[in-house]
């Protein structure tokens, strides 16, 4: 045998890192997601032009780009990777399953984040004529961090429909619950980004939604990799 | 080196291998059986991809499953050609090398050793979505000795390949044998078996039929009779013509034609043919149900109603 030794957790996820970012700006990922960041700053240039526009109205539609972007880059990308049998080269190198996932998010959380943040910066300068604060920007990154670990996990689940599934799971059940009034909203993930942005009146500090967010980053970073563990080829 | 335990492994409620026992000590050694008979499955199970529903099994006497750093020392070619098609050949075993626990500074040379054993030194820099079979075959094998394994695995590596590539492709895994690497290869097909190897395990409907060497299994498959159906206008004139041919062991009569049981198959379809041609006989078409293994395999474990 020859002298190479296992390769360490961070080495696996660095390398797995390295593979996601060549295959995803060989793809076509990027550009559409591109195009779907463009969204909201088409909206601010047409609605701020005409009657001019508040800021938690475009935000809200960062949000819901930041619901389709994550999916989009982590689940499809677990997904594909699962369903395409690829994870057969994988599983059998001698690396443990959950760097396959830190790998991902490594390259894809920054990406994404940095189109949403962006696309936020464009629409705010074109709306009112300059860049947006510290703290919304903060609470949409912490957001593509926690909505991609969030497809991450429901992409181990069922990974054949991962992005649909995870996209249908943001916009038909975690955002309808963050506007109840009650206290099940607090497990929503883009009600915990509106409250941390602080673009609406509340009481709630930064701690609430903090302590929110890092629980449901907990349970579905969890799923993902007792999911992925278990996974057989 | 592999030791398989009572081992079963199901999907769900399909089965894979069942209560599958055999010892594994070095050099080639082909796995032979129809598709879906169970070879694929024990190919993931020493590979490490996953877990027996039951019994136990060993690689150098650890569970590849669960143990991260045996998988090093197994190199794992899928039967499948899914890879990441966006990059090129060397990208590809580079990653593969990586993670298989070559260093990032030698990851590159080790990439580019393995590609040129296989003879793909000319394509390295493309991509492998415009490889042909043959070519991804032999990227696939790449990735799997670009670490320096000493247990390979080639999940039928034959595949679809050429004639001249196969016979290249063969040369190059008998290299990696003469080398002192344990090889298991899977296949369907006996005759690409037998051009690696004399030592095969015969897997069929989950379980381990015979083991041993391949001249004898051989022996047992020439002796299966061969059935050949022929549909014409005159089916009683051509019994005629066979019925006292030495290697006719029974005829049958269908429907629209007969059912000719032989044991010297090229024999048997000269007679036909002079049969056919001297009673102008119209042939609406001629078959044979036993051209797959499967057939044979079953002749073999005797669920063939007895025709042995």
């Amino acid at each position: 045998m020859s002298d190479h030794r296992v390769p360490s957790a961070l080495d696996s996820t660095l390398t797995m890192a390295g593979l996601t970012l060549k295959r995803l700006l060989r793809g076509r990922a990027v550009y559409v997601a591109l195009l779907i960041a463009l969204l909201p700053v088409v909206y601010a240039g047409a609605m701020g032009g005409a009657r001019g526009i508040a800021g938690d109205e475009i935000f809200v539609f960062e949000v819901l780009v930041s619901a389709l972007l994550a999916p989009m880059f982590v689940a499809s990308s677990i997904g594909e990777e699962i369903e395409d049998r690829t994870t057969t080269y994988l599983w059998s190198r001698p690396i443990p399953r959950w760097s396959i996932i830190a790998g991902k998010l490594l390259t894809l959380v920054p990406i994404a984040t940095l189109v949403v943040l962006a696309s936020w910066a464009l629409s705010a300068q074109i709306a009112w004529h300059t860049f947006p604060d510290a703290r919304p920007c903060l609470a949409l990154a912490l957001g593509v961090l926690v909505l991609s670990i969030v497809s991450a996990g429901i992409a181990s689940l069922a990974p054949r429909h991962g992005m649909a599934l995870t996209i249908c799971y943001i916009l038909f059940f975690d955002s309808p619950l963050g506007i109840l009034p009650a206290t099940l909203r607090e497990l929503s993930v883009t009600h915990q980004i509106r409250a941390l942005s602080g673009l609406w009146p509340t009481e709630i500090g930064l701690t609430s939604p903090l302590i929110a967010l890092g629980i449901l980053t907990t349970v579905y970073g969890t799923i993902a990799s007792l999911r992925i563990r278990k996974l057989e080829a | 080196m592999v030791q398989v335990d009572n081992c079963s492994k199901w999907y769900g409620h399909v089965l894979g291998i069942s209560d599958v026992s055999w010892t594994l000590r070095g050099g080639i050694v082909g796995l032979l059986g129809p598709n879906g008979a169970g070879k694929s499955t024990l190919m993931k199970l020493m590979a490490g991809l996953m877990r027996p529903s039951r019994g136990s099994l060993a690689v150098y006497g650890k569970n590849p499953f669960e143990d991260v750093a045996v998988r090093r020392r197994i190199g794992y070619a899928p039967e499948h050609e899914k890879t990441w098609d966006e990059l090129t050949a060397l990208e590809l075993v580079t990653v593969m090398a990586k993670l298989a626990g070559v260093p990032s500074n030698r990851a590159t040379t080790a990439a580019k050793d393995a590609i040129a054993q296989m003879g793909m030194t000319d394509a390295m820099h493309r991509r492998v979505k415009g490889f042909s079979k043959g070519m991804r075959q032999r990227t696939k094998l790449a990735t799997a000795i670009a670490h320096d394994p000493d247990f390979i695995l080639l999940d039928e590596p034959l595949t679809g390949v050429d004639p001249i590539a196969r016979v290249d492709i063969v040369e190059r895994i008998r290299k990696l044998a003469d080398a002192g690497k344990t090889i298991v290869v899977s296949s369907h097909v006996l005759y690409e078996i037998e051009a690696l190897t004399s030592e095969i395990v015969v897997v069929y409907r989950g379980q381990v039929l015979a083991e041993g060497n391949v001249y004898e299994i051989r022996k047992l498959i020439d002796r299966h009779p061969h059935r050949i159906r022929i549909e014409c206008d005159q089916p009683r004139q051509v019994a005629a013509a066979l019925a006292t041919a030495d290697h006719v062991a029974r005829i049958v009569f269908e429907r629209h034609g007969i059912l000719i049981e032989t044991r010297d198959p090229d024999r048997c379809y000269d007679q036909l043919a002079a049969a056919v041609l001297d009673g102008h006989i119209a042939v609406s078409a001629l078959s044979s149900p036993d051209n797959n293994l499967g057939a044979v395999f079953e002749y073999l474990t005797g669920n063939d109603q007895g025709r042995r």
